[in-house]
């Protein structure tokens, strides 16, 4: 059940833990994950220059004419311009220094801080993938939902089928099919860009086309903009559909099964009313936390669907960053999905903990 | 079924289907065929750019976006490989070819509303010296000086008969000095370290060119986008905007173009492009200026270094089959010059495939059963939209066929141009980009030059050819034609490369705008397209 | 102690063999998948079943699936079919060696770090967390290109990505194992930190190693293919699905190059799917108490 990305199944890095002891209260807790999460990142940095000792990596190849690259004065103004001339521990201590102070280094690729890289092509990621787990979440609860209500009958089954060939789909040929099928066969749906090249993108408020356009009022760019996402964001959501289904059908049949809802069932409510108040309230902790898994899911699988969709977001950004061997937009992008992937789980942490008594914060 | 559960589905299939409601209304002016806003212009092509300030360019996007909104002395017209007075009304040439004087036209001025002057020209040119960055070497041994506010004086240490077409490069636009001194800019010897206008180009509307159209959005990513220069001094942009656009699938450059998303298609390969042809899509092409060739190392621990190993390759390998893979528009190359430079050789003079000389080449090599490697770039479209993989597979079975064993190594871009250049490889498959059409671009492939040091071969290697190169490069006037062919025709049969085939790049574009064509350079100029 | 069966008698014959395949073996989606498996090793093993051969051109470049050519043909002129059924052995033995180097890996790890605790746990599990933070697919990219592009680099870049989850499972294991009775009164009985590891912890700890290995073969397989999609695992001419499915995507009317890869990788991985779900299911309690504990 586990999707293309490398995540094995018991990837679940801050499930609470139930049974653990209580220690401190939520100001040690949030300390505690403040501060492991900053080792962890310190860590990326760490990783992503020791690739440069492994191989050493010369930008100015990609960056200069080969006529240039003859000229040392040129490669030397090159190197000087970007920090390269210094040792690599050197060049390693500069930048956690800059890191300091929000500056993350220049990319090599397109000559602009890879903070201001970062921040445009963020958002449209960020639409794409939130838009992906909303679809992802609302097919697979309500299927799963329905699974765990008439389980082992037909619905159960197909649901089941569902979610398994869901999880076998190679992302990048799903993208290929349909973009194939619904773009050039049926023509129903754009193939390619965020929204009609025709079209300004409206003023830049989030960055997401859908929201900016809203608050804008312009309708036709809105339409544009959601025509747009729903082929890749479609493809994106068949991935994490299975997991989700199939978590919510096995945490609505655990709390079908559990202590309360018997006891509700002896008190004489209704079999439905049982499934919405108490089954399915507290599997949604357990919802809740594969939903962030399955969004972490999807910030990895953008790196293919983007690139089909000529999306131009942190996906098509990671993939130039990593065959140009590009070492600050590498650690850039590493950092930025490795801190909403540590955001989103902690909210998911806090809010499941809310939601689930059973479940105490360690 | 419980109520709540039926709401919830109902729900969310009316969520469902206002969102494809919302959508089919946002989609449909994508859908319509031709029917674009009118005004507006959009291409699309495989993105490959870094920045627009013209010292820096030598990225075919930039290059592309920058003939709208700058200008250079010189242009090429049309499809004709001869420069045009632009920027400069007219030029003398001084008989030794070392002297070059340009006047000015009086009526040009930037966007900005000022007049260009010999300051300007004297400053972006400068300022492209000695920032060095990629195209810096355009300007080596060149000096500019003014005479007058309307005059430039050119003088290069060498004869440079290719002056004028240097001048056409993107590279050689002229800005306006006093803006770009401005935002920090300098053209003074140690401008490497001491320019700061980067910021100055992408800036939109910065009004420091001269171009029919100003920069209105630069995203390397996804678009670059154009709006008319209202203050043009050469008549009136043909479109208010032009919004050239990243789309790297050919496929989806296809399908764009046929559904009048796009004008025009830049990136669509010759296989795919030749059967566009409609009621409402024109299909030109025109021959690369650049040979795509193998490049065999001379260098002693490769199999290559054997010269029969070398002649049972040119020899062996199935020319025509090569030929079909690349799609319709390929042709052979006799030379490492192509067709359209002087000094290129007839497509009758290539070399005829003989698989039963070159079999026996490798045995008498004792060559037979070596294994071979051989680097390319797996990720590399920019050659008229050629797939290097599928090429590459073809070249491995055919050299096969005659013996040799061939290990494919496709790398990134990055790191299989960084082993060329390292003088790493046994085989690699290249082409060189000219950056203007003159032959003399093409001298870095003789023994002791650039390429062919990369490959291990010397001056020493081979003296003659190396003398035909010199004599080719101080050559001047009626005698350069002679003087190419000759160290053409000696490159071909000496040199350790094997001439692959000319591509033809492609151009798909909507018939309603009338005639689209290459500039010689195989790139689009966006000025010099019409309604 | 034994407890006398009541004295009914035993029916003879296949009911009495059906008994004896385990009740989750016998569900439709396992039997599915084994016969899809089966099917597929046959192909690996039989060389013969290839109508052609999948290096050499053998008929017109990029035909639409015919008689002669089943499966059409790609822009060299060679069997599409032939090409496909000749990647199964790469996607699918490489798939599995991922699996079972990242395995392998995490078990080392995570029985040091829980048998020894201390700060030998803390780097181990520091290293992991790192691993699991870096965005896999972006961590695996840069190895493959740094490395340079090769099956044998994918594989290792995967890996490298995969072993976290191992060491996480096996490292819970040996924390709740580590003092329990037969542990200690071998230890007490003076035997030695590595024979307890070996001789006490590891068969313990295999079986779980073992099902979570099943559960993410399908996925390694699809990792890898999504490498090689990326232009950074096998080279051609050797065929492999992903990469297969990445050169179709310059000839997107010739659909027969995408379909028959993606159809392959779909049922191979969908098999493993299958087998690996209903194991999930027979073992989930055991499972789920991995997953909780391995934080």
């Amino acid at each position: 059940m586990t999707s293309d990305i490398a995540a094995p199944v018991d990837a679940v890095p801050a499930t609470p833990s139930t049974g653990a002891a209580r220690r401190g209260g939520y100001g040690r807790y949030l300390w505690r994950r403040a501060l492991t999460s900053l080792v962890t990142l310190w860590g990326i940095t760490l990783v992503s220059f020791g690739l440069s000792v492994l191989v050493p990596i010369n930008p100015e190849t990609t960056n200069l004419s080969q006529q240039a690259l003859a000229n040392p004065e040129a490669v030397e103004a090159f190197r000087a311009k970007f920090g390269l001339d210094a040792p690599v521990w050197e060049q390693y201590f500069n930048y956690l220094k800059g890191l300091l102070h929000g500056d993350l280094g220049i990319s090599q690729q397109t000559g602009r801080a890879v903070s201001s890289d970062l921040t445009s092509y963020a958002p449209a990621t960020l639409e794409l993938v939130l838009v992906a787990t909303v679809m992802s979440l609302v097919l697979g609860i309500v299927i799963g939902v329905v699974a765990a209500y008439l389980r082992n009958r037909w619905p159960d089954h197909l649901a089941r089928a569902i979610s398994l060939i869901g999880v076998s789909v190679p992302t990048y040929w799903l993208a290929l099919a349909c973009s194939s099928l619904f773009f050039r066969q049926l023509g129903w749906l754009p193939g390619s860009g965020r929204l009609d090249p025709t079209m300004t993108p409206p003023p830049r408020v989030t960055g997401f086309y859908t929201i900016d356009s809203l608050l804008a009022g312009e309708w036709s760019s809105f339409g544009s903009a959601l025509s747009h996402l729903v082929l890749p964001a479609s493809v994106l959501a068949v991935s994490t559909l299975g997991m989700i289904l199939r978590f919510t059908r096995s945490s609505v049949v655990e709390g079908l099964g559990s202590d309360a809802v018997k006891a509700a069932r002896a008190k004489g409510l209704s079999s439905p009313r049982v499934l919405v108040r108490y089954a399915v309230r507290l599997a949604s902790s357990q919802i809740i936390t594969v939903a962030a898994l399955s969004f972490g899911f999807l910030l990895a699988a953008t790196v293919y669907v983007e690139q089909i969709f000529s999306w131009g977001g942190l996906g098509q950004y990671a993939y130039r960053a990593s065959t140009n061997l590009d070492l600050t937009a590498i650690t850039g992008v590493s950092l930025a999905i490795a801190v909403v992937f540590l955001i989103v789980n902690f909210l998911a942490d806090v809010l499941s903990s809310a939601l689930d008594p059973r479940i105490l914060l360690r | 079924m419980s109520k709540s559960h039926v709401l919830r589905a109902t729900a969310a299939a009316a969520v469902a289907s206002a969102v494809m409601a919302t959508a089919a209304c946002g989609s449909n002016s994508s859908v319509a065929p031709a029917a674009q806003a009118p005004g507006v212009l959009v291409i699309d092509q495989a993105f490959t750019a870094q920045s627009i300030d013209p010292a820096t360019i030598f990225q075919v996007t930039d290059s592309t976006v920058a003939t709208g909104i700058y200008q250079t002395l010189l242009a090429y017209q049309g499809g004709v490989a001869e420069p045009k007075p632009l920027l400069a009304s007219s030029y003398d040439v001084s008989p030794d070819a070392k002297t070059f004087t340009f006047k000015l036209d009086e009526r040009a001025h930037f966007a900005d509303g000022k007049k260009v002057t010999s300051d300007d020209v004297v400053f972006s040119l400068n300022r492209l010296k000695n920032l060095q960055s990629s195209p810096a070497y355009l300007m080596e041994g060149l000096t500019v000086s003014a005479t007058d506010a309307g005059t430039v004086v050119i003088k290069a240490k060498e004869a440079a008969p290719y002056l004028p077409h240097i001048l056409t490069s993107t590279s050689t636009s002229i800005v306006d000095a006093e803006a770009v001194r401005k935002a920090g800019g300098t053209d003074a010897a140690d401008a490497s370290t001491k320019d700061d206008a980067g910021k100055l180009f992408t800036t939109p509307e910065n009004g420091v060119g001269s171009g029919p159209y100003e920069l209105a959005g630069y995203d390397t990513n996804s678009q670059i986008t154009l709006v008319r220069n209202k203050d043009y001094w050469g008549g009136e942009a043909a479109y208010d905007k032009i919004v050239v656009r990243n789309v790297t699938n050919a496929q989806q450059q296809k399908s764009n173009v046929e559904s009048g998303e796009s004008q025009i298609a830049m990136d669509i390969p010759g296989r795919i492009a030749d059967g566009m042809k409609s009621n409402g899509l024109t299909v030109s092409s025109s021959p690369s200026p650049e040979v795509l060739y193998l490049a065999m190392s001379n260098d002693a621990t490769s199999p290559t270094s054997d010269p029969k190993v070398r002649e049972a390759i040119k020899v062996g390998l199935d020319y025509d089959q090569l030929l079909t893979l690349a799609g319709a528009g390929a042709k052979r190359a006799a030379g490492i010059i192509p067709s359209k430079m002087m000094g290129a050789l007839p497509e009758s003079d290539a070399v005829k495939t003989d698989v039963e000389a070159a079999k026996a080449l490798v045995k008498e090599a004792g060559a037979t059963g070596k294994t071979i490697t051989f680097d390319y770039a797996n990720d590399y479209t920019r050659l008229a939209g050629i797939d290097y993989n599928v090429l590459a597979q073809g070249v491995q079975s055919q050299l096969e066929a005659i013996g040799l064993k061939v290990k494919l190594n496709p790398t990134p871009t990055s790191t299989s141009l960084q082993r060329y250049i390292d003088g790493k490889t046994q085989i690699a498959l290249w082409s060189w980009p000219p950056d203007y059409i003159d032959p003399q671009n093409l001298l870095v492939f003789g023994p002791g030059d650039l390429i062919g040091e990369r490959n291990d071969w010397t001056a020493a290697d081979d003296p003659e050819v190396s003398e035909l190169g010199k004599k080719a490069q101080g050559s001047t006037g009626a005698d350069r034609e002679a003087a190419y062919t000759a160290w053409n025709q000696a490159l071909a049969k000496n040199g350790p490369y094997a001439y692959l085939l000319e591509p033809s790049f492609f151009l798909v574009y909507a018939s309603a705008l009338g005639t689209v064509t290459h500039d010689p350079m195989a790139n689009l100029n966006l000025a010099q397209i019409t309604r | 102690m034994t407890i006398t069966e009541p004295a009914v008698e035993k029916p003879a014959g296949p009911q009495r063999r059906a008994r004896r395949i385990p009740g989750w073996m016998r569900r439709p989606g396992v039997v599915l998948g084994v016969l899809i498996l089966v099917a597929w090793a046959a192909v690996m093993a039989i060389p013969a079943l290839r109508p052609y051969s999948s290096t050499k051109t053998v008929g017109p470049a990029l035909s639409a699936p015919d008689g002669q050519f089943l499966m059409g043909t790609d822009a060299l002129g060679r069997d599409n079919l032939s090409r496909v059924l000749d990647g199964a052995s790469t996607s699918v033995l490489n798939g599995l060696a991922i699996v079972v180097l990242a395995a392998a890996v995490g078990t080392f790890v995570g029985l040091a770090a829980g048998f020894f605790g201390g700060w030998i746990d803390e780097i181990c599990m520091r290293l992991a967390d790192l691993v699991f933070a870096f965005p896999g697919i972006i961590l695996a990219m840069a190895v493959a290109a740094a490395l340079g592009p090769s099956v044998r680099n994918a594989v290792i870049a995967a890996a490298i990505s995969w072993w976290p989850g191992y060491a996480r499972a096996v490292r819970s294991i040996v924390l709740s194992l580590r003092e329990s009775e037969f542990v200690l009164s071998n230890r007490l009985s003076g035997v030695g930190p590595m024979r307890s590891i070996v001789v006490d912890l590891l068969p313990a700890v295999t079986g779980s190693v073992l099902v979570l290995a099943m559960l993410d073969i399908g996925g390694a397989i699809l990792f890898l293919a999504g490498l090689s999609f990326l232009g950074l695992g096998a080279v051609p001419p050797a065929p492999e699905w992903g990469s297969m499915i990445s050169g179709a995507v310059q000839y997107f009317d010739q659909w027969w190059l995408a379909v028959a890869p993606g159809a392959a990788i779909i049922s191979v991985v969908l098999a493993f799917n299958l087998i690996g779900d209903a194991l999930r299911d027979r073992l989930e309690p055991r499972l789920q108490e991995i997953q909780g504990e391995s934080r």
